[in-house]
């Protein structure tokens, strides 16, 4: 169940109850519009008790600068609008909308000019708050306003009867934009993308038509397959695996990368390749083994719908993009698949640095198969885990939660708002954060584990990236909290598992570190360890 | 058009459009609150072009008025 407050200085409450019909959707909305701050500001307010995951912030500029009698006047509005977001202590992460005027606003011979002026300044502030990383983003209203168009989009007559300035068509618009996110900040996200190389990346057959003779430019169809590319470039960047799966000869479609000036993306930002002529429905299972991924982790963009329909038959988790036979509508339709699977909650660190890691995690592959014994291989990566502060990686932490499937013992999706509860309570919870480092990369903070200490201590959450999975950090990590727990006073210790269709890969994880079950209610297991008789764990792991 | 009011009714109440007959009681209805009315009434103008005055919706007592009211 998603909680959504939606706070406006006019009146929205048709789109609130739209969106309360939806299941899995909670909504709040003040009593009465108007009230953005005596709901943000005040720690006391009904809506810092309901604790939304997601807060809508809708601003009407007219009603918003209804008071302000020239320009300056107006700008003064709008830094203290921001000012006041910037000190509102919450937990939740806002989406505030960016600037369109029903009307002009003063009566001045300047109005298109001064509501320019006003929409720079708000964008600039929204923007400026957003690369804060104070979890403030921009709801597109604009965009909406400018796709419906200004005389469908607003109502005098709504206006008048009941400070609604939206029409129905707006209002369905604006709910179809708040799922939109919701299903975006709250759901997992895909992680690699695998895209065809002929008539996908660019035009006509590389094999025959050569290097150069491939259909890319900045011309007509040329154009828009450059364009194609930049979206995938722009997908890559937002920390997705981007991947070929191209039936060609790879002398051909390398040089083609390489040696074609109009390529956007180059052979660098293809984490894995291949390029042969087996089935791609094979190639794509061999990804998810190499990399240690659910095939629902998985996107596949080709032009040939027999391939399409091959994917999708033998691997329906998959998701396989649609390929307009229109080609020019394929780069919005990326644009469309970027907001809906891969664009990120928060673009942390760790995204960004994704690829290359995945990157490192073939080489350590190709290493493992090289290790005479496993546990060679453990040593040759020298790895060092670090515990690091969970309160200045609360993004991170939050991504990880919302994201993990595989190894994820309990899969409980706890908000930002809860861990951060969590984090602030030391005596009910500690909250553990690992990084991981190895000789070829920064693995980045890639565990975490959450013990419930009262009445009795719990291990209530458990999880690790599938980037540093098999390596034994777990005998490790588990180690590091029973030793913890140890110098609390604790004589046991309990651990809940609850199997999922994911997390296959633990489900005999706590008998293997020497838990024995004790208890048992449906998918629920609870499992004990006599922390006075701990059996040796193996790891190769320095401490940081 | 009577469907489809009724259509609209039922969305707007968050029920079943088969509960919403013609002679479904407005006053006894809860959920038939202010902003039930107003969506209503944006309703009605904006996707099936009839124009209801707000207090002439606001006194209705039947469904089957709304609907003589509408086709008025």
């Amino acid at each position: 169940m998603s909680r959504i407050a939606v706070l406006s200085n006019v009146n929205v409450s048709p789109i609130t109850r739209l969106l309360s019909r939806d299941e899995g959707l909670q909504l709040w909305e003040p009593e009465g519009y108007g009230d953005i701050f005596g709901s943000l500001l005040n720690p006391a307010s009904d809506y810092a008790a309901f604790g939304p995951d997601l807060t809508i912030v809708l601003v009407d500029a007219n009603q918003l600068f209804a008071g302000a009698s020239s320009t300056d006047e107006a700008l003064s509005e709008i830094d203290m609008f921001f000012s006041n977001i910037a000190a509102a202590p919450s937990n939740s992460q806002l989406f505030i909308s960016d600037l369109s005027f029903r009307n002009s606003v003063f009566a001045d011979d300047y109005q298109t000019l001064s509501t320019h002026i006003l929409a720079d300044r708000w964008n600039a502030k929204l923007l400026e708050l957003s690369k804060s990383g104070a979890g403030v983003y921009c709801f597109e209203y604009a965009e909406l306003v400018e796709a419906i168009g200004k005389d469908a989009f607003y109502t005098d007559k709504m206006w008048y009867l009941g400070r609604i300035p939206h029409t129905v068509k707006a209002q369905q618009a604006i709910a179809d934009r708040i799922r939109r996110i919701e299903s975006v900040v709250l759901q997992p996200r895909k992680k690699v993308l695998f895209v065809d190389l002929d008539n996908t990346l660019w035009g006509g057959v590389v094999g025959e038509l050569g290097a150069t003779g491939i259909e890319l430019s900045d011309e007509h169809n040329g154009l828009i397959y450059k364009d194609i590319q930049r979206e995938l470039l722009r997908i890559k960047n937002a920390g997705v695996v981007l991947g070929i799966v191209s039936k060609n000869n790879p002398d051909d479609a390398l040089e083609a990368i390489r040696e074609n000036s109009h390529m956007v993306l180059k052979e660098d930002d293809f984490s894995i390749t291949y390029l042969n002529w087996e089935r791609k429905d094979a190639n794509i299972s061999n990804a998810a083994e190499v990399l240690n991924l659910g095939m629902d982790s998985f996107v596949f963009l080709d032009d040939n719908p027999t391939e399409r329909e091959l994917v999708s038959t033998m691997l329906p988790e998959v998701t396989v993009l649609p390929f307009p036979d229109e080609v020019s509508e394929v780069p919005s339709m990326l644009r469309e698949a970027y907001e809906l699977y891969f664009r990120p909650t928060v673009i942390t660190r760790e995204a960004q640095e994704k690829t290359e890691q995945y990157a490192a995690m073939a080489k350590s592959a190709a290493l493992q198969q090289s290790s005479s014994s496993f546990e060679e291989y453990l040593s040759a990566l020298e790895m060092t885990v670090s515990l690091v502060s969970p309160a200045d990686n609360i993004d991170r932490l939050t991504e990880m939660i919302a994201k993990t499937n595989q190894f994820n013992l309990t899969t409980k999706r706890y908000t930002r708002s809860e861990i951060a509860k969590m984090i602030e309570s030391p005596d009910d919870y500690r909250v553990y954060a690992f990084e991981v480092v190895d000789r070829f990369a920064n693995n980045g903070i890639t565990s975490l584990a959450i013990v419930r200490l009262s009445p009795e201590p719990v291990i209530d959450e458990f999880l690790m990236s599938c980037r540093v999975m098999g390596r034994c950090i777990e005998n490790y990590i588990v180690d590091y909290i029973e030793r913890d727990m140890m110098e609390l006073g604790a004589g046991t210790l309990k651990a809940e598992y609850v199997p999922t269709k994911k997390n296959v890969p633990v489900q005999t994880l706590y008998q293997d570190l020497g838990y024995r079950l004790v208890e048992q209610n449906g998918d629920e297991h609870v499992f004990e360890i006599d922390l006075n008789a701990r059996p040796e764990r193996v790891y190769q792991v320095s401490e940081g | 058009m009577g469907e489809k009011i009724k259509q609209i009714v039922a969305e707007t109440l968050n029920t079943d459009v088969d509960a919403i007959t013609d002679d479904f009681d407005f006053s006894s209805c809860e959920e038939w609150d202010s902003l039930a009315q107003v969506i209503v009434l944006q309703r009605l103008e904006e996707e099936l072009g009839v124009t209801v005055s707000y207090d002439d919706l606001i006194g209705l007592s039947t469904l089957s008025d709304l609907v003589k009211l509408a086709n008025a």
